[in-house]
C-alpha cells in the first residue's frame, strides 16, 4: 500500500511540475509584457528577458500622458459598463416573454434571435458602418456599444435559468399581491442573481477587449478610441517604442486579468453550466 | 358568457403588449444591427454600389467577376485557408493533450489550470501587440533566443507563421476549459472499468477518453474553423494597412482593406460573402462528418 | 373570514399541443380517464358546495381528480370554464388572485429563496400599503403563533423541512385573508414530522379564524383535519359530507375504498330477497340485512342479483366454525395494538384486522403461513353496493 502511494505521489508530482512548466510557457508573452513595461528605452535596445529593476515606471507615466491612455481607459470603461448593462438588459427583456409568455410566433422569434449566432460579426462591419454614419453615431460612446447591445447566447442562457425557477415561486408572488414585472423585479432577478453576475463579467471582458469595431467607428476621432484601440497606435513602423506598448498593454490587461480571476472562482462555486457557453 | 370572453379577449390584448414590449428591444436591434447589415451584404455584392455606400444599379455577377479577378483575391484566399488548416489541427492536439494532463485533481491543479486559461483573458489587440513586440526582428526577444536573424515580416511565410503562433495561443484558454470540463464529465465508473480491466493508458486515451468527448472536440473544432476563416485584426494590427501588407491578407483583412480604405462596398460585400460562405460549407461538411465520427453519449 | 361558494364550476382543458398548457393541465398528475369532450380535457366537472364561514373543507380524491385544479381556480391561478365563484358572497370569476383575499400555502412552499423569513413573511404585506410597524407587528405575531421567532433573519435555505414549512404557513397567515388555501401542504415532510405539523394545524386553526379549504391525497389527513371532505374522483364530486358521514355512508365503493386504512375488502354476492328481507348471500354463507338498510333499499326499489358486499377489514373477526368462510393466510403484519392477516380468499385477497392479543394481554401470533382460517362478520357492517355503478344500494 505505502508503496503505490508514493508511486502516486511521485506521479502527481512529476505531472504537476510538467504542466506547471508547460503553463509557464504558454503565459511566456504575459511574463514578457509585464517584464518589458519596466524597461528603460535604452534596456530595451538589448533583448533580454528581464529588465535592470522594476521601478522604472517611465513607460507607464507616458502611456497614460503622452498616448492619451488615460482617456482611452475612461472611454473603455464607459462603453463596456453602459453597453454590458443595455445588453443584459435586453436580454433579460426577452427572455423573460420566452420563458413565461405564451404568445403567436413564439417559436419565430426566438429562432430568430438565436439565428443572429450563427452570423460571424465581421460580415457585418462594412454595412453596420454606413448604418452607424448615417445614425451620425460616429465617434460616440453610443455608436460604439450599439452593436453589441444583442446577445442571442446570455439571452438563451437566461431564458433556460428562468425556466428552472418553479412556476410556484410565480404563482405564491401572485396570490401575494406582485403582477409581471414585479415579479421580476423583486422576485426572479435576485434568484438568478448568480448567473446574471456570471453574464455581466463575461459581457464586460468581451466589450472591453472589443477591437475591430471601436477602431473602425473611432477612427476620425482621436479622442473617443478604446484602450483596446489606442494600445495599437502607441507605436509605428519609424518608431517602434515596444517599452511604451507593452506598458499601455500592462494596464489594458489589470481589468480583464481581475475579472477573470473572480469569474473563474465564480465558475468552481456556480458550476461551470451558465457560465461558459457564449 | 359575454363578459368572461372578453375579459379573455382583454387579458390576451394585455399578454400580447407585454410581449411586445419585452422583445422590441433585442428585435429591433437584431434586425438592424444583425439581419438588415446580413442581407444588405448580400444586396451589395450583386450591385453597383459607391463610395458613400449607395446602390446605383444592379450588377449581376460583376463584383464577384472582378474580386475573383484581382491579383491579389488568389493569395489572400489561401491565407485563408492555410491559417484555418493549420491553426485547427494544431490547437485540438494542444488543448487535448493539456486537459488529459490537467484532468486528474491535484494539489496544484488551480495554478497550472489558471495558467492554461490565462490567455482567455487577453485582448486580440493586446495579445497582437505583445507578440509583434517579440516577434520584432531587431529588438524581439524570439530572434534573441533562438539565436535567428528572421525580418519576421518580411516573408509571407514567416509572417504567416507569425499571425499563426498568435491565433493559437490566442484559442489555448477557451478550447482547454471546454475540453477539460468535457473530460472531467466523463463517469468515473468508466475510467474505472478500464483500469480494472487492465487496459494501458494510451489505449484509454484513444480508444475511451477521446471518443467519449468527441462532442466537445467537434465544438471546438467548428468554432475553431469559423474563428480561422474570420481572421483579420492580426494583419490588420501587425502589418498595418497599407498596400504593401497584402502579403498576409486573409479574405476578411481584404475586406477591411476594400470597405474601410478604398470604400469599395462592392468588393467589400462580395468578400464578406465569400468568407461567409466559405465557413458555412466547412461547418456543414464537417456536420456531415460528425454524423459519422462523433459519439453522443 | 369568509364564507366560499362553488355553482357548477367546470375546467376543460382546450386540446392544444402547447406544452405549457399541458404542464398545467398535469398539475394533478396525468390522468387517462378524465373525461374528454370536443372542448377539450374536463378536468372538473359540476362542483358545487357552500363553504360556510371559518369552515375546514378537505379535497381528497387520488392524484388527477381534479382537487388542486379546483383549489387552483378558487386561488385564481387557473381559469374557471364554467360555473360561479363566490367568495364573501362576491362574484369572484374575474378577479386576479391578488384581488380575492386569500392566501396560499404551496405544495413545495414555495419560498422565496433570497429572501430572509422576515421578508417572505412581509412580502405581502408591503404591496397592501401596511406601514412599516404594521407590518413588523403582523410578521412578528405570526411568528409566535408559528414558533419560528427565532429564525427571523434566517434564509429558507438553512431551514428544515418542518421549519420551511411553518414559514410557508406563516406567510399566508400574516395577510389574514379570507380563505386559506392549502396544497398538499404536508407531504413533502417524512411520516413522523407529518404527523406532527397536522397536530399543530389543527391547534392552530382554532388560533386563526378563517375559511380553510385543504387539498390532500391522503385520506388520513381528509379525516383528522376536515369539518367536511369533498371525495373526488376523475373529475367528479363523489362525496361530500362530515367525516363520519363519508365513512359510515359513503356514497359507493369508491368512497369506501379511498376512505379508511386498510382498504374496505369487496366480494362479489348475490343480493336474496324472501318476503320483504332481503340477505347477503356470500359463496352459500347468507347473512341477512339490517332492518334499517333494509326498510331504505326497499323504498329504492333495489332487485334481487349479483352485487358488491363491502367489508372493513376490522369488522372481519376470526371464527372457529367451520360453516363460515374459509380462507388461506398469507402474510402476516404485525403492527403494534393490531395484526393485519392477509388473506386469500377464492383467489382474492383481503386483509383482516385483529387484535394482537388476546383479553389476557397474551400476544396471540399463532397464524401459520398457508393454513386455513375461517372468518365472519356481524350483519350490521355490511356495505352493499350497486355491481355496475358502485352506488351504495342502502342510502
Amino acid at each position: 500500500m505505502m508503496k503505490r502511494k508514493t508511486r502516486n505521489l511521485i506521479q502527481d508530482s512529476v505531472v504537476s511540475t510538467v504542466a506547471i512548466a508547460l503553463g509557464l510557457i504558454i503565459i511566456f508573452p504575459l511574463i514578457y509584457c509585464l517584464c518589458g513595461a519596466f524597461k528603460t528605452p535604452h534596456e530595451f535596445l538589448t533583448p533580454k528577458l528581464l529588465p535592470g529593476s522594476f521601478t522604472y515606471v517611465g513607460n507607464f507615466k507616458e502611456a497614460l500622458e503622452k498616448g492619451n491612455l488615460l482617456r482611452y481607459t475612461v472611454n473603455s470603461f464607459i462603453i463596456a459598463l453602459a453597453g454590458t448593462s443595455i445588453r443584459l438588459v435586453f436580454s433579460i427583456l426577452a427572455a423573460f416573454a420566452f420563458a413565461y409568455y405564451d404568445f403567436k410566433f413564439k417559436n419565430l422569434c426566438f429562432f430568430l434571435i438565436l439565428g443572429t449566432m450563427m452570423i460571424p460579426a465581421d460580415v457585418l462591419l462594412a454595412t453596420n458602418y454606413l448604418t452607424v454614419s448615417r445614425l451620425h453615431l460616429l465617434n460616440s460612446y453610443l455608436g460604439v456599444m450599439v452593436v453589441s447591445f444583442v446577445s442571442a447566447s446570455q439571452m438563451f442562457m437566461l431564458r433556460q435559468r428562468f425556466k428552472s425557477v418553479p412556476k410556484d415561486m410565480r404563482e405564491a408572488a401572485q396570490i401575494d399581491g406582485y403582477g409581471d414585472i414585479s415579479y421580476m423585479i423583486n422576485v426572479l432577478i435576485p434568484i438568478c442573481k448568480p448567473v446574471i453576475t456570471t453574464l455581466f463579467v463575461h459581457s464586460f471582458i468581451a466589450l472591453w477587449n472589443a477591437y475591430l469595431w471601436p477602431l473602425i467607428v473611432t477612427a476620425s476621432s482621436p479622442n473617443m478610441r478604446t484602450i483596446m484601440v489606442g494600445i495599437t497606435k502607441l507605436n509605428s513602423w519609424e518608431d517602434e517604442n515596444y517599452q511604451l506598448v507593452l506598458a499601455g498593454v500592462c494596464i489594458s490587461l489589470i481589468p480583464s486579468l481581475i475579472l477573470f480571476v473572480i469569474m473563474r472562482r465564480n465558475m468552481k462555486k456556480g458550476g461551470m453550466d451558465g457560465a461558459l457557453v457564449g | 358568457m359575454k363578459t368572461r370572453t372578453t375579459l379573455k379577449q382583454r387579458q390576451r390584448a394585455k399578454t400580447r403588449k407585454k410581449v411586445f414590449l419585452l422583445l422590441l428591444p433585442i428585435m429591433l436591434f437584431a434586425i438592424l444591427f444583425i439581419y438588415y447589415p446580413f442581407i444588405r451584404t448580400i444586396i451589395n455584392s450583386f450591385s453597383l454600389v459607391n463610395a458613400k455606400g449607395i446602390i446605383k444599379g444592379f450588377a449581376g455577377f460583376d463584383n464577384y467577376a472582378y474580386t475573383y479577378g484581382r491579383k491579389d483575391f488568389l493569395p489572400a484566399l489561401r491565407h485563408t485557408l492555410t491559417i484555418a488548416a493549420i491553426n485547427v489541427p494544431i490547437t485540438l492536439f494542444i488543448t487535448i493533450s493539456l486537459a488529459l494532463l490537467a484532468n486528474k485533481k491535484r494539489k496544484l491543479s488551480p495554478v497550472y489550470e489558471t495558467l492554461f486559461t490565462l490567455p482567455m483573458s487577453v485582448s486580440m489587440s493586446a495579445a497582437c501587440m505583445i507578440f509583434k513586440s517579440m516577434f520584432s526582428p531587431s529588438v524581439g526577444f524570439i530572434n534573441y533566443f533562438f539565436g535567428l536573424k528572421l525580418g519576421w515580416y518580411e516573408s509571407q511565410e514567416t509572417a504567416l507563421a507569425a499571425v499563426l503562433i498568435l491565433t493559437i495561443w490566442m484559442g489555448i484558454g477557451f478550447d482547454f476549459l471546454l475540453m477539460l470540463s468535457a473530460l472531467r464529465a466523463i463517469p468515473d465508473q468508466i475510467i474505472e472499468a478500464t483500469r480494472v480491466d487492465g487496459i494501458s493508458p494510451a489505449r484509454r486515451i484513444f480508444k475511451v477518453q477521446i471518443p467519449l468527448i468527441s462532442p466537445t472536440i467537434f465544438y471546438v473544432l467548428c468554432t475553431n474553423l469559423v474563428l480561422a476563416m474570420m481572421t483579420s485584426a492580426p494583419m490588420i494590427i501587425i502589418m498595418g494597412v497599407s498596400s504593401a501588407a497584402s502579403a498576409t491578407n486573409t479574405l476578411m483583412s481584404m475586406m477591411y482593406q476594400s470597405g474601410f480604405s478604398s470604400s469599395d462596398y462592392g468588393l467589400a460585400a462580395v468578400l464578406s460573402i465569400s468568407a461567409f460562405t466559405l465557413t458555412l460549407g466547412f461547418t456543414i461538411l464537417s456536420f456531415v462528418f460528425e454524423r459519422r465520427k462523433v459519439h453522443y453519449q | 373570514m369568509a364564507s366560499v361558494s362553488l355553482k357548477n364550476i367546470k375546467k376543460i382543458y382546450p386540446p392544444v399541443a402547447g406544452e405549457r398548457k399541458k404542464h398545467q393541465a398535469s398539475s394533478d398528475g396525468h390522468n387517462a380517464n378524465l373525461e374528454k369532450t370536443e372542448r377539450g380535457v374536463v378536468a372538473v366537472q359540476d362542483f358545487s358546495i357552500e363553504i360556510r364561514d371559518k369552515e375546514f373543507v378537505v379535497l381528497v380524491g387520488p392524484s388527477g381528480c381534479g382537487k388542486s385544479t379546483t383549489l387552483r381556480m378558487i386561488a385564481g391561478l387557473e381559469e374557471i370554464t364554467e360555473g360561479q365563484l363566490y367568495i364573501d358572497g362576491k362574484l369572484v370569476n374575474e378577479l386576479d388572485p391578488k384581488d380575492r383575499d386569500i392566501a396560499m400555502v404551496f405544495q413545495n412552499y414555495a419560498l422565496y429563496p433570497h429572501m430572509t423569513v422576515y421578508d417572505n413573511m412581509a412580502f405581502a404585506l408591503k404591496k397592501r400599503t401596511s406601514s412599516k410597524e404594521e407590518i413588523d407587528k403582523k410578521v412578528k405575531e405570526a411568528a409566535v403563533i408559528l414558533g419560528i421567532t427565532d429564525y427571523l433573519d434566517r434564509k429558507p435555505k438553512s431551514l428544515s423541512g418542518g421549519q420551511r414549512q411553518r414559514v410557508a404557513i406563516g406567510r399566508a397567515i400574516v395577510r389574514n385573508p379570507k380563505c386559506m388555501l392549502m396544497d398538499e401542504p404536508l407531504s413533502n415532510l417524512d411520516a413522523k414530522l407529518r404527523n406532527q405539523m397536522r397536530a399543530e394545524l389543527i391547534r392552530l386553526r382554532k388560533k386563526i379564524d378563517t375559511t380553510f379549504i385543504y387539498v390532500t391525497h391522503d385520506q388520513t389527513e381528509a379525516m383528522t383535519l376536515g369539518d367536511r371532505i369533498v371525495v373526488m374522483k376523475d373529475g367528479f364530486v363523489q362525496q361530500i359530507g362530515t367525516p363520519k358521514e363519508v365513512f359510515d355512508k359513503p356514497s359507493n365503493q369508491f368512497v369506501a375504498g379511498f376512505i379508511g386504512t386498510p382498504q374496505m375488502n369487496f366480494f362479489q354476492a348475490d343480493l336474496k330477497e324472501e318476503h320483504g328481507q332481503f340477505s347477503v348471500d356470500l359463496d352459500g354463507f347468507t347473512i341477512p340485512v339490517v332492518h334499517e338498510d333494509n326498510s331504505r333499499m326497499k323504498a329504492n326499489n333495489i332487485a334481487s342479483g349479483p352485487i358488491i358486499l363491502g367489508l372493513r377489514p376490522d369488522s372481519l373477526f376470526l371464527v372457529e366454525s367451520k360453516d363460515c368462510p374459509v380462507a388461506n393466510v398469507g402474510v402476516v403484519e404485525m403492527m403494534g395494538t393490531n395484526v393485519h392477516l392477509h388473506l386469500e380468499y377464492n383467489g382474492k385477497d383481503l386483509i383482516l384486522v385483529t387484535q394482537a392479543k388476546d383479553e389476557h394481554q397474551h400476544l396471540k401470533m399463532d397464524y401459520e403461513s398457508d393454513s386455513e382460517i375461517h372468518f365472519s362478520f356481524l350483519p350490521q357492517s355490511m356495505y352493499l353496493f350497486d355491481i355496475e355503478t358502485g352506488k351504495n344500494l342502502a342510502i
